[in-house]
């Protein structure tokens, strides 16, 4: 029984896989990362927070623990964000990747936690934390890296390992984990009401988006559907790891769902750096072979 | 510290993300980077129950002539609306709390008309508002609202 457990727990995280996928994720991941975060660490956006007072300071987390917190140094904050607009740029180049993750996932930390100090913690930054502090712990830079390129200079690299499937695996349990979440405090504080009310109708006329609100004037009754479409994928993301064919339907409504939220929310429902998150489900090596073969195929033509 | 191989440092990795995400959903907290991500969770209802829509909190600025104005979130940089409602909400029990963040927050407004004139008007002071309900028992009429002053601060 035990060791019944134990092989499915190893075959399930364990798997020995190519580090394509790991490595073209990882680029990605950080590409988005350096482009989308670009005023922190070009136009120091976060150094203001060292001129908002004291007395709206509200540490969280491990915030509450650093003794030299809240920084009053513009300069101090402006240095840390530029160190980690670096070290995210050596995580693209895949350049002392072991070291410049760790640093990264430290900084970052730092750097997209600081503003929820300040009265309201904004979630969508979250899963971009949590999946850098992943990739830190995993063998990321392996591969399509400057590492490798200089590594393979000296030795022959083995690009399929137990190493390379588990922090994949880890990142679509994690952000399960983060739906089933949302979705559980739905149902716990609301039930299902949450759909089957005007929940939603209330929330478009609240915001006042004026796509919200065409929708709402033409369709209200749509509001319903896609608040059950919404409830039941959160609760259900967890199928997703068990079962591609419920990924294939599960995954794509909760991309659009997050897409889809700033035109009903505005700026309140922009959690745009949850959409790059979803690339971990990409399967890059099925996706560069079948560009491969249209392209030889294309030649044949 | 024979025994902590990498396979086993891995495993360790893997409970401990499990267990942090799990435990913030089920005890309903907050530790960054996890969250039991409850934004949203509870319904907003208004079908005649004459439940309040919403308490929300808002801010004027008061300008030269005496004039309220509502603020652009460019008057309170780096700071947002949203976060800024969320900080006051947290010390609407504590006045003497609430009028030191209202005064830091016109200073934060003055420092940005100094840095930014064209885009924050010169400020005398602040109000802090809290909106009743449109529609409930203290409504007089369903569409009007009644605004209480929590606190005001000026120069």
């Amino acid at each position: 029984m035990r060791a019944s457990i134990l092989k499915k727990w190893n075959q399930y995280w364990f798997l020995p896989k190519s580090a394509f996928n790991l490595a073209v994720g990882r680029i990605i991941f950080f590409l988005c990362i350096l482009v989308y975060y670009d005023d922190i660490y070009l136009f120091h956006s976060l150094g203001a927070w060292a001129n908002v007072s004291n007395e709206l300071w509200e540490p969280i987390s491990l915030f509450k623990y650093i003794p030299f917190l809240p920084i009053q140094s513009q300069l101090f904050i402006n240095i840390i964000s530029s160190i980690w607009g670096v070290s995210v740029l050596f995580c693209v180049l895949g350049l002392f990747t072991s070291i410049s993750t760790v640093i990264c996932s430290v900084l970052m930390y730092f750097v997209l936690g600081y503003p929820n100090c300040f009265g309201k913690i904004n979630h969508a930054d979250h899963p971009v934390v949590l999946i850098t502090f992943i990739l830190a712990a995993s063998r990321c830079g392996e591969l399509l890296s400057i590492d490798s390129y200089r590594k393979k200079k000296r030795s022959n690299a083995n690009s399929i390992s137990w190493e390379y499937g588990w922090p994949i695996r880890l990142i679509h349990v994690s952000l399960s984990i983060f739906y089933l979440s949302s979705g559980y405090q739905k149902l716990s504080t609301s039930g299902f009401d949450w759909f089957t009310s005007d929940n939603l109708a209330n929330i478009v006329l609240k915001f006042e988006q004026p796509f919200g609100m065409w929708v709402l004037n033409h369709f209200p009754m749509s509001l319903n559907f896609v608040a059950g479409m919404v409830f039941f994928s959160e609760l259900f993301a967890p199928l997703s790891l068990i079962n591609s064919k419920f990924a294939l339907i599960i995954i794509p409504i909760l991309f659009t769902f997050h897409a889809a939220t700033p035109l009903v929310l505005g700026k309140a429902g922009s959690f745009y750096p949850w959409l790059f998150c979803f690339l971990w489900w990409i399967p890059f090596d099925r996706v560069f072979l079948l560009i491969r073969r249209a392209q030889i195929y294309m030649k044949h033509l | 510290m024979r025994f902590l191989t990498r396979p086993v440092g891995v495993n360790l990795i893997i409970l401990l993300v499990i267990s942090l995400a799990m435990f913030d959903m089920l005890f309903k907290r907050q530790d960054f980077p996890f969250s039991c991500f409850d934004m949203f969770s509870k319904a907003y209802r208004r079908s005649g129950l004459g439940e309040p829509l919403s308490l929300q909190l808002y801010l004027t600025f008061v300008v030269e002539d005496g004039s309220e104005i509502l603020p652009l979130d460019s008057y309170i940089r780096p700071l947002d609306s949203l976060r800024l409602r969320a900080s006051l909400s947290n010390s609407l029990d504590r006045p003497d709390v609430l009028k030191i963040k209202l005064m830091r927050l016109l200073s934060l407004a003055l420092a940005n008309h100094e840095k930014y004139p064209d885009l924050v008007p010169p400020l005398i002071g602040v109000k802090l508002y809290q909106e009743m309900p449109r529609v409930g028992k203290q409504a007089i009429d369903k569409n009007e609202k009644i605004n209480l002053l929590i606190s005001e601060v000026f120069k």
